[in-house]
């Protein structure tokens, strides 16, 4: 069963441990843009509540994310994105999970790397117009 | 549990207990039950019907005596000091009972409040009306669900350091029970109390979790943290062929035999730190299935050293998985888990 | 937020209840809330004793008249008071049986305290019915002496030595307070009173007739003076204390309200 609170949603039967799984979602929710830089996150008690873990997980994910610089935690006024925090590389950090993820998955169904990049290029909507990878960053500036 | 930096390191338990042993005249409830309780912590002890989950409260409040064994609750034993252990507990209890059906749940509150110097009203308020009491109804005339509502209020409303809890969420439906879980996570956060919560229902409250306990037939099958399950107990799946392969640590399951009496009771090694121990011989916990060519198994024992035996032994290793705390729980009850006597 | 406030609060031993006069207080409450009809009939019954004293006051009748309705009053409502005393007990418990008392055992109130503290706050209604039979009494004695002089309640048609003096009040009270902890000490121990009771007395009486019927006299003398009629017998002292007082009752009937006490005090402190 999945439990949201905003973006941010969870699965205690997700074979990862719930604190990984919260660092994951905040980690996407910056990616993506919907948590911007200098944006408060829940309070340990709301984020707790509506998801109904344990309050220590939540602070366990906290942590985790102040120690990787995506959020910093200000005595007394809560958790934030950090202001400084580059998104690109947060993007970078949520697409090597996924790719490991993956990998495990297709490991699982037999499936070589190779075998499964070449599924992952085949998949991939045809590109008529061969221009260059967007650079993520390139959003903020414009 | 995570390591709290404001909390000294020679913080006493919440809870010990040491091999206790309670038997009824027909029955041995608790066999040598030994664990702890760090203190913040959410304990989840699991187990079936019957395995001594409500006898283990009942002693931990002094409302049932034990033959033998130690029990601490914050540094005191129960027998001995009724009155701060019982302050100090909100006690949700497994029956939905109240001796004085005719008062009005009002009143009800009212008469727990005068027992607790530290009951907040306003808390109480609060609770009340995230509940839905039907504050004006008499206790005899309350469905299943509400009584529940109305006793946890009753057991939150005083901010207790410790929550024991039994089976929370009986008699509510699944709305109910859904905020009941979310209630109990933010009394969590609020206050830090140190909570066990007896279930045989694990699913719906592993998100809290942080320790588990799986108790059967009175003895403690495991007692430990949900991250160390993480670390240390695997699903295995791997091609099943006409000879099966030896399972690592020998087979759990002689003949159909349950587990060995000698196997109950080992002498941990103080020496000998928990995980050391299981990284170096993983041991089979559950044969789970084997159907359509694939076996399941369930392994204790670090991911490198099952790595490790599976190549050794030859095994056509399909996936590993780490469990969940409820399919952990699952895993130590089956028939033929091994039982353990290991304290930490 | 995020740790700061999250200080589990161990120091136990700041927490505590509430004090045993608080108990008893929290227990009367309760006890009027749960039986607002026993409360009510107590009322009633002592308007019923206002307007006789009333009228035995005002001399409204003559004498032989009051006297006949004092003795039949007071037969009854002797009976009546150590009958409630016993039996009051059973509703005190009905909802407290053994093994069902964790609502109270999970407070924090010590076990003993607890229990004692609502047997104390169930007294309370049976002393009130003492006080209000005693004050009638009082009344009569002291417009109408002549209503000790004849032989008793039973027999002559007044009130015999019956709430004469302070030893007369005492003997009463001990008698009464000894009929409600046995009544609350079958409660607390079996869950109910008045089956165990009427077991035993209808044992006793069995055993008496069954020694008559065998003619062995000595066997008979014992259950009779050993259990009905022996000054120190539970007959005298806890159902007929009020009816047949002679002075020698006083020290039986507190020496079994004193050992009874004991009895229940052992008892409110056994787990379950």
């Amino acid at each position: 069963m999945t439990l949201s609170y905003g973006p941010l949603r969870v699965n205690p039967s997700d074979p990862r441990p719930l604190y990984v799984q919260i660092v994951d979602e905040v980690r996407r929710a910056v990616s993506c843009g919907l948590l911007p830089p200098g944006d408060s996150l829940p309070s340990v008690r709301e984020l707790a509540g509506a998801l109904r873990i344990n309050p220590n997980t939540v602070l366990q994910a906290y942590r985790e994310l102040e120690r990787e610089g995506v959020v910093e935690v200000r005595r007394g006024q809560g958790t934030f994105v950090a202001p400084g925090v580059r998104s690109s590389e947060v993007s970078r950090e949520v697409a090597r999970e996924l790719a490991h993820r993956c990998l495990r998955e297709a490991a699982r169904a037999g499936l070589s790397p190779d075998a499964f990049m070449e599924a992952l290029h085949e998949a991939l909507p045809p590109t008529p117009d061969p221009a260059p990878a967007p650079n993520p960053d390139s959003d903020d500036a414009s | 549990m995570l390591p709290d930096p404001t909390r000294p390191p020679d913080t006493p338990p919440a809870l010990h207990l040491e091999d206790v042993v309670k038997r009824y005249p027909s029955v041995v409830a608790l066999s040598g039950v030994s664990f702890e309780v760090p203190p913040g912590s959410v304990t989840l002890l699991a187990g079936p019907n019957g395995a001594g989950k409500t006898t283990l409260l009942r002693i931990l409040l002094d409302l049932a005596s034990r033959q033998s064994g130690r029990v601490q609750v914050f540094d005191l034993d129960p027998v001995d000091a009724q009155v701060p252990v019982r302050a100090a507990t909100g006690f949700l209890p497994e029956e939905l009972d109240f001796p004085f059906p005719m008062l009005r749940v009002r009143e009800v509150l009212d008469f727990q409040s005068r027992f607790r110097p530290t009951w907040d009203p306003e808390y109480a308020e609060t609770l009340a009306t995230e509940l839905e009491l039907p504050r004006n109804q008499r206790w005899r005339e309350l469905s299943k669900g509400q009584r529940r509502r109305v006793q946890i209020t009753a057991a939150l409303a005083h901010r207790p350091p410790l929550l024991l809890l039994d089976e929370p969420t009986d008699g509510l439906d699944p709305v109910g029970r859904e905020r009941v879980l979310s209630l109990l996570a933010t009394h969590l956060a609020e206050t830090g109390a140190t909570a066990l919560y007896c279930t045989h229902v694990v699913a719906e409250a592993q998100g809290l979790a942080d320790r588990l306990v799986v108790l059967k037939r009175g003895q403690v099958r495991v007692a430990e943290s949900v991250d160390t399950l993480r670390r240390t107990l695997f699903r295995i799946e791997f091609r099943g062929g006409e000879a099966p392969p030896t399972p690592p640590g020998g087979d759990p399951t002689p003949a159909g035999t349950g587990p060995s009496p000698a196997a109950t009771d080992p002498t941990p090694s103080a020496a000998e730190p928990t995980l050391q121990r299981t990284d170096r011989t993983p041991s089979l916990i559950r044969r789970e299935g084997s159907q359509m060519g694939s076996e399941r198994w369930v392994l204790r024992g670090s991911e490198e050293a099952i790595r490790g035996w599976a190549t050794d032994t030859g095994l056509d290793l399909l996936s590993l998985d780490t469990l969940t705390p409820a399919e952990a729980v699952l895993a130590y009850l089956s028939p033929n888990a091994p039982a353990t006597g290991d304290p930490r | 937020m995020n740790g700061s406030a999250r200080t589990p609060a161990i120091h136990t031993s700041e927490r505590g209840g509430p004090s045993f006069p608080e108990v008893v207080r929290i227990h009367l409450r309760i006890l009027v809330r749960e039986f607002p009809v026993a409360w009510i009939a107590l009322a009633g019954l002592g308007l019923i004793l206002l307007i006789l004293s009333l009228r035995v006051w005002l001399g409204a009748d003559a004498l032989g008249e009051v006297m006949l309705e004092t003795q039949i009053t007071f037969t009854a409502l002797a009976s009546i008071v150590f009958l409630f005393a016993l039996l009051w007990p059973d509703a005190v418990w009905r909802n407290l049986p053994p093994g069902g008392r964790e609502a109270l055992d999970v407070l924090p109130v010590a076990r003993r305290t607890h229990r004692l503290g609502r047997l104390l706050a169930g007294a309370v209604l049976p002393l009130l019915t003492y006080l209000a039979v005693a004050l009638v009494a009082a009344t009569l004695h002291l417009t109408l002496p002549a209503l000790q002089d004849a032989s008793g309640p039973w027999g002559g048609g007044g009130t015999g030595p019956l709430f004469t003096g302070l030893s007369g009040w005492l003997t009463v009270l001990g008698g009464l307070a000894a009929t409600y902890l046995i009544g609350s000490f079958l409660a607390l121990r079996l869950g109910r009173v008045l089956l165990p009771f009427l077991l035993f007395w209808g044992i006793a009486t069995a055993l008496h007739f069954l020694f008559m019927s065998l003619g062995s006299v000595v066997g008979t003398e014992i259950i009779r003076i050993g259990l009905f009629e022996g000054a120190w017998s539970p007959g005298r002292v806890l159902v007929t204390a009020m009816v047949f007082d002679d002075g020698a009752t006083l020290l039986p009937s507190w020496a079994w309200a004193v050992g009874l006490l004991g009895l229940v005090w052992w008892e409110a402190d056994r787990r379950e």
